[in-house]
């Protein structure tokens, strides 16, 4: 084979290799495009200044915000003023992971829920590349918590008061046997009494 | 009066951009759609593709590939397009470069290199390579404890409204590394104004 035919064959080579993996390039974006729009919790991937890069849908319900609203934003932004974001970021920086965690998140509109934060630092060849936050909504869950709890309350002081009124009852009734016991034997007295008068 | 090139176009004009040696990765047409489908749903798209029409170059959005390279040219005139379809100035230019970063698969890839400022100084040549294959860009002046950068894009010469696109781009990128509320970003030299590159100046707080 002549250098230039060589040349070109390599040429050839080179170009469907390159073909191949711009195919599997789009394939991949679309993959993760699709990825991004299924997931059913809210999600999101911050890099290490946590800056949003990259969220779910479910994320722009959960804060009553569109996806553009949330992207290239900084995720403290949607936490309360008072949190205390900088122990969040020691937190997680620290442990690397962060599990079960109850914190506030700030709505659009100013509205607070509670929510229960996972979070994951991503690594890449030792270095930090960014994390991955999942926020799950229990707030309707901790509502149902605390009126659950508010019953169970509400029903032991009912109890406490009805075995008490029990209690109370038995005493009465036995205060009355013994009462009425005493009468029988007053009468039989009395009656002994004047038969013997 | 003073022209502004933004505003005024000639067809001589257009194929002269057109055809621009060098090309471009397909995400930037990707990204300005999905601006336009944001601010001006589908029908503003369809008003754009007319526009593209119009001019001599139809372009396609919805056929686009993000990692193919289509004539560098086509992304000023896809630019343009979309100035002339809504009037737009040159902020809206500025705010669909800085919207950009934020939905581009190229940019998110990359973005793992952009962890701290000093090393997305380092790594801003090899980005540029990732979306033009003419000119370069480089960092010739970093002074982070003065909180200061310079940003120089040499070799391309295309039209004026890639520079405010670009503007608004890179100050997303910026947004993304600088810990700071307050960004700035001012075209200090321009090769439309006879500098021999663009040099944009970034002054954070």
């Amino acid at each position: 084979m002549s250098p230039g035919s060589k040349k070109k064959r390599l040429e050839k080579e080179s170009f469907f290799r390159e073909q191949l993996l711009l195919n599997d390039l789009i394939k991949l974006e679309a993959y993760i495009k699709a990825f991004w729009q299924f997931l059913p919790i809210a999600v999101c991937y911050v890099n290490p200044a946590f800056n949003i890069l990259e969220a779910s849908k479910t994320l722009e319900v959960l804060l009553n915000c569109t996806i553009m609203e949330i992207i290239g934003h900084n995720l403290k932004e949607f936490f309360p003023r008072e949190f205390d974001f900088e122990a969040l970021e020691k937190e997680i920086k620290e442990k690397k992971k962060i599990t079960q965690k109850e914190i506030e998140l700030l709505r659009k509109d100013k509205k607070r829920i509670l929510v229960s934060v996972f979070a994951l630092s991503r690594i890449e060849d030792r270095v930090l590349m960014g994390y991955f936050f999942a926020f799950l909504d229990i707030t309707e869950r901790k509502k149902m918590e605390k009126e659950l709890r508010e019953r169970i309350e509400e029903l032991e002081r009912f109890q406490k008061l009805t075995v008490g009124r029990e209690l109370k009852m038995v005493e009465l009734k036995q205060a009355l046997k013994k009462a009425q016991k005493e009468i029988l034997e007053l009468r039989k007295k009395l009656s002994q009494k004047v038969k013997t008068q | 009066m003073k022209k502004n090139p933004l505003n005024e176009i000639t067809k001589e004009e257009i194929e002269r951009i057109f055809e621009t040696p060098g090309k471009v990765r397909g995400v930037v047409f990707f990204t300005d759609a999905k601006y336009i489908l944001e601010k001006k749903g589908k029908e503003g798209l369809e008003k754009v593709k007319e526009e593209t029409k119009r001019m001599g170059h139809f372009i396609d959005y919805q056929k686009i590939n993000s990692f193919e390279w289509y004539p560098v040219g086509l992304r000023v005139i896809s630019l343009l397009a979309i100035k002339r379809a809504f009037g737009w100035s040159e902020k809206e230019i500025f705010e669909m470069g800085n919207y950009a970063p934020k939905v581009s698969i190229i940019v998110k890839l990359l973005l793992k290199y952009f962890i701290s400022l000093k090393r997305s100084v380092q790594e801003v040549p090899r980005y540029w390579r990732k979306h033009y294959t003419i000119g370069k860009i480089s960092c010739p002046e970093f002074h982070e404890d003065e909180k200061w950068l310079v940003i120089r894009v040499e070799g391309i010469k295309i039209h004026p409204i890639l520079c405010v696109h670009l503007r608004g781009y890179f100050l997303r990128i910026a947004q993304y590394v600088i810990k700071s509320k307050k960004i700035e970003i001012k075209e200090v030299k321009c090769i439309h104004r006879g500098d021999p590159y663009h040099d944009f100046l970034f002054n954070w707080e």
